[in-house]
């Protein structure tokens, strides 16, 4: 029997069930056996809505006890993958005013589930496939193996794909906490391909509108920068002659693959700002997961004139969001690590103004002393 | 034992690669483009020159990379060397190493004293 690490995603052959030890990276982990788990869930009824969180009057959330790691998740194997109890809360900071993730609903009524796969709530709406709740019973931090909801755009196979899209598309802009609390986030590439296929349809739609109204737009430009210094003007025109013809080619024809590697860089420099900050317990996948589904915003470049402010700040938005939910660290160190860059580049400025200025200021008074000086008064 | 044999690692193996062969084979430097900061403000932002830093180390003009950017130069050849090992890596059948998080943490430190590293040199040598 093959297993896979929850924590490190690693496989490992045994021929056991129960506690054992990883052999890629130690983790203590607990292999279920296969026939004490339920009945998987049924498979998504095509067009079914993506079911919300439980309303204030479902049953609240049991407290996170602390417990063995993360279950593994057999590969090749008879048993679907399976949560354990979460591991003790990693942030401490976290506001009081976050809810943990939606609880698992026991069979039995006390502990998780055997499987772990959870039913969904008997007065919701039929839920589209997969278990509820967006993470191990208790609402601890879960690893990169917890469960969750997929997400519509991961079910496009049995949904369709463009109600998959929309549907998707919908819950990111509208729900972002509900979204990213409870959706899988171990299996980024459907994240990926959303982000992708929504950043190159912006852009494309967009390249066909500059390239429409470019020269409209350069001429505005030309009056424009009469009225500016010479050297902002030469370079406000070389940007804009810039961004237009062959590069706006250029970029839509390229855009699938800019828009990939887009998502894996800024996943990758946004997960490391997260470990500095200590909030990154569930692994990159959740932050890969949660860029992808934030890029898929991008569709909004579409939207003539103001499409790419609206676009990047609601992103923003997005991705504060829903790194605070994914990661479950909050939206505090979410945002320090999306603000960092910003905030780094300001205060480099500001001292960079400082020490000008100071310089400046030394200078004015050399002149001052050397026009003394030489009997000169100023 | 059954590993993944395209995961993230490979993503940004491929990536790194990708970046060689646009920086040797494509003429990036003749974009029409010029670093907002740099327009505007008159000053480098602190990834300035990464783009010709890594042009020149693709043609192996590692004195050129180095003035362009210190720290694209080492970004550039750390991600090509990365690219490299990861393939070694795969032909051996070898699983990728998990790397502990705090050497991670202490990697993003690193990265970001190095920017600032960095800029402060661009805004000494280029401003």
């Amino acid at each position: 029997m093959i297993a896979r690490c929850a924590r490190c995603q690693g496989t490992f052959t045994t021929d056991r069930f129960g506690v054992q030890t990883c052999p890629h990276c130690g983790s203590e982990i607990l292999l279920s056996d296969p026939g004490a788990r339920p009945a998987p869930a049924q498979p998504p009824a095509p067009g079914a809505p993506w079911t919300p969180p439980p309303p204030s009057s479902a049953p609240p959330a049991p407290p996170a006890q602390p417990g063995p790691p993360p279950q593994p998740g057999p590969v090749g194997g008879p048993a679907a993958p399976a949560w354990g109890a979460p591991p003790p809360p990693l942030d401490a900071g976290r506001p009081p005013s976050l809810p943990p993730p939606p609880a698992a609903h026991s069979p039995s009524g006390s502990g998780p589930p055997a499987g772990g796969w959870i039913p969904p709530p008997p007065s919701g709406p039929p839920s589209f496939g997969g278990p509820l709740g967006g993470g191990p019973p208790g609402g601890g931090n879960g690893g990169p193996g917890d469960g969750g909801q997929p997400a519509p755009f991961a079910e496009r196979a049995t949904r369709g794909f463009f109600p998959a899209f929309f549907e998707t598309f919908k819950l990111v802009a509208t729900q972002p906490t509900e979204f990213f609390r409870r959706v899988r986030v171990d299996r980024p590439g459907s994240a990926v391909l959303f982000g992708v296929l929504a950043g190159t349809f912006g852009t494309v739609v967009s390249a066909v509108y500059s390239f429409l109204s470019m020269s409209a737009a350069m001429s505005g430009m030309r009056e424009m920068v009469q009225s500016m210094p010479a050297e902002q003007g030469r370079f406000m025109l070389a940007f804009v002659e810039g961004l237009g013809g062959k590069m706006q080619l250029f970029e839509a024809l390229l855009a699938p693959v800019l828009w990939f590697i887009t998502a894996y860089v800024a996943a990758a420099v946004l997960h490391l700002l997260l470990l500095l900050f200590k909030g990154a317990p569930r692994g990159f996948d959740a932050t890969l997961t949660t860029v992808g589904y934030s890029m898929g915003l991008l569709v909004l470049l579409a939207l003539p004139v103001c499409g790419f402010i609206v676009a990047v700040i609601w992103m923003l938005v997005v991705v504060i969001v829903g790194l605070g939910e994914a990661q479950r660290c909050g939206p505090g160190k979410a945002a320090a690590a999306v603000f960092a860059p910003v905030l780094l580049f300001c205060a480099c400025c500001c001292g960079a103004g400082v020490l000008g200025g100071a310089g400046a200021m030394k200078a004015i008074q050399q002149a001052v002393e050397a026009a003394k000086g030489q009997g000169t008064s100023l | 034992m059954a590993a993944r044999t395209f995961g993230h690692p490979e993503v940004f193996a491929s990536i790194a690669a990708l970046s060689f062969l646009v920086a040797r084979f494509l003429p990036v430097l003749s974009i029409p483009y010029t670093c907002p900061a740099r327009g505007l403000l008159g000053i480098p932002c602190a990834t300035c020159g990464m783009t010709h830093a890594f042009v020149a180390l693709a043609h192996g003009d590692l004195a050129a990379a180095l003035h362009a950017s210190p720290l694209g130069a080492a970004l550039a050849g750390a991600a090509w060397l990365y690219a490299l090992l990861d393939v070694a890596r795969l032909a051996a059948g070898r699983p990728f190493p998990l790397l502990p998080v705090p050497l991670l943490r202490a990697a993003a430190a690193l990265g970001a004293v190095a920017l600032l590293a960095n800029w402060a040199w661009l805004l000494a040598h280029q401003a």
